[in-house]
């Protein structure tokens, strides 16, 4: 008889490296429970009773195996004086870039987190969360990567500027996001959750020179990683690991989550034993799909690193686009709970 | 003008090493036998696009690009200052990026197309796309090009498109950005003309809409 584990048992038996009951999947929608609750995408994400009941009501909907009190990643620069800018029909975006002197590098502190409104609302729902769920279901967290919030925070203009004409106002404040990461890290496991997702799209060689980021980048995510005192994994939101890849997995993180335009194979054969690779969908694609093309990505995906466990599927850049229909989620729902299984017998067949 | 591989190999090597001295040399020694716009043709605008090619290859980083466009854009500044650098024959051109205050793509096209001779106005940040349409068919533009950054902001050329149909107006769009390249489909979703991975492939791609050699 097959006992079905519970979400926190299925992620916890995938990131040892072994087959739990099925591979596990998660899916993160920030911004469709909005529209099951009747909200604007505004109203709901400054609300942190409607993003409890809007994420326990997708887990309902969806049965993937963890929720999220991530809200949006502009949060983030409003604790560096940066405004968040609503749409009505997609995430929240920056607005102007707060820091465009460097004069404001020079005298800038680190942010407490729990005084940033949008970061305390976060804190809220992860405590809410963790009322509603317990330990069965876990709450992921996230953050933006310290090399990554000088886009928002400078624009990626002048943050390419700087790093070409003054680099040490550069390196003063990837100290300074450092230093903000790991308190914000540190802030939402003590508010409950039971992970936190670094989104760090700039430790990606198509975006920064690869030396500098052997240089500096990994040695920096290194320093947050050990600073947060809980399981953090690192996603390039949807930009290419690449040949960083080994390195980026001796840095400690539980789990790793690359482009899908990488091969999941190669990333798995990897990380194999070591890390759990995450990801495998691609939610800009998502929006072309109907339930057929959603299967067969979800096959693929796990035919290409499934066995042996230490893989959880999910959409690689962090965020599903709001344009992608809950008839296409639920379909990926399905095709996990029909081709997940373990052991999964089919491949090879 | 015909460019040895080890000269261009030294300009592209000068662009990465961001020795803007290399390349003034460089640039000087082929302006003793060739015209400007046949200089930077024949020998920036190529080595730049190796550098285009080697990020969409994945062995460069997008900043590398960019810094080596900043070096250019001096360069090119430097020749259109001297008065030098002629322009070409062409339609009229604009350039907007669609509701995002990130304008690093703008840049970089804008110096691609500085460099290759093409004028193009600078229309900063557009936030209404029915706005910017109309802008476009009142300045009488040939060519609308339209970068973006988020997925949103992608899909809202669509509204641009609809709204120059509706004007009568003869505007091409060429939409460029991260969705357009991660999403191959979404350029014809919209309904704009072109689109190109790289900022150095635009140059090619506006002389092939435009019948230019």
């Amino acid at each position: 008889m097959i006992t079905l584990l519970k979400p926190a048992e299925r992620l916890g038996a995938a990131l040892s490296h072994q087959e739990g009951d099925r591979v596990p999947f998660f899916l993160a929608v920030t911004l469709h429970p909005a529209r099951a609750l009747g909200l604007s995408i505004q109203d709901y994400l400054g609300d942190p009773e409607a993003v409890v009941e809007g994420q326990l009501r997708l887990r309902h909907s969806l049965g993937h195996d963890a929720v999220t009190s991530f809200l949006y990643a502009s949060a983030e620069v409003e604790a560096f004086g940066g405004e968040t800018l609503f749409r009505t029909d997609g995430p929240p975006n920056t607005g102007a870039p707060p820091l465009t002197q460097a004069s404001a590098i020079e005298r800038l502190r680190v942010p407490d987190p729990t005084q940033v409104p949008a970061l305390a609302r976060s804190l809220t729902v992860a405590r809410g969360l963790k009322a509603r769920l317990g330990d069965d279901v876990p709450i992921l967290g996230g953050l933006v990567g310290p090399l990554s919030l000088p886009v928002v925070q400078l624009g990626f203009e002048r943050y390419l500027d700087w790093l070409m004409d003054a680099p040490e106002l550069i390196r003063q404040l990837w100290r300074i996001n450092e230093a903000f990461c790991i308190a914000w890290g540190n802030a939402q496991l003590a508010a409950g959750v039971s992970a936190v997702a670094i989104a760090e799209p700039l430790v990606s060689s198509t975006l920064l020179p690869r030396e500098l980021i052997r240089k500096e980048g990994l040695p920096a995510l290194r320093r947050v990683r050990e600073g947060i005192h809980g399981a953090v994994a690192l996603s390039s939101a949807s930009a290419p690991m690449g040949h960083l890849l080994p390195e980026l997995s001796e840095l400690g993180f539980v789990g790793l989550a690359p482009s899908c335009d990488e091969s999941l194979a190669e990333a798995k054969a990897i990380l194999q034993g070591r890390v759990a690779l995450m990801g495998g969908l691609n939610g800009l694609a998502m929006s072309h799909w109907g339930p057929q093309d959603a299967e067969a990505a979800v096959k693929q995906a796990i035919q290409a690193a499934g066995a042996g466990g230490g893989f959880v599927l999910a959409e690689h850049h962090g965020e599903i686009p709001w344009c992608v229909s809950e008839e296409v989620l639920v379909a990926v729902s399905e095709a996990v709970r029909r081709w997940g299984a373990y052991p999964l017998d089919w491949i090879g067949v | 003008m015909n460019v040895s591989s080890h000269t261009l190999n030294r300009a592209e090597a000068a662009l990465l090493d961001l020795d803007l001295e290399a390349l003034r040399g460089l640039v000087g020694e082929a302006l003793t036998t060739s015209p400007e716009l046949e200089v930077f043709e024949t020998l920036v605008t190529p080595a730049l696009e190796r550098i285009g090619r080697s990020w969409e290859d994945g062995d460069l980083a997008l900043a590398q690009v960019y810094m080596a466009s900043r070096l250019v854009e001096r360069l090119v500044e430097e020749h259109l200052v001297a008065g030098q650098l002629a322009h070409r024959s062409q339609p009229l051109m604009a350039m907007a990026v669609l509701e995002d205050h990130h304008v690093l793509g703008k840049r970089l096209v804008l110096a691609s197309l500085r460099l290759g001779g093409w004028a193009v106005e600078d229309w900063g940040v557009a936030s209404d796309p029915a706005l910017l349409a109309e802008r476009a068919h009142a300045a009488g533009l040939g060519i609308l090009l339209i970068s973006t950054l988020m997925d949103r902001s992608a899909r809202r050329v669509a509204e641009v498109v609809r709204t120059l149909q509706a004007l009568g107006a003869s505007t091409r769009v060429v939409v460029g950005g991260a969705p357009f390249r991660l999403n191959p489909d979404l350029c014809r979703e919209v309904g704009a003309e072109a689109t190109v991975a790289e900022a150095s492939a635009v140059p090619a791609l506006l002389a092939s809409l435009v019948g230019a050699p």
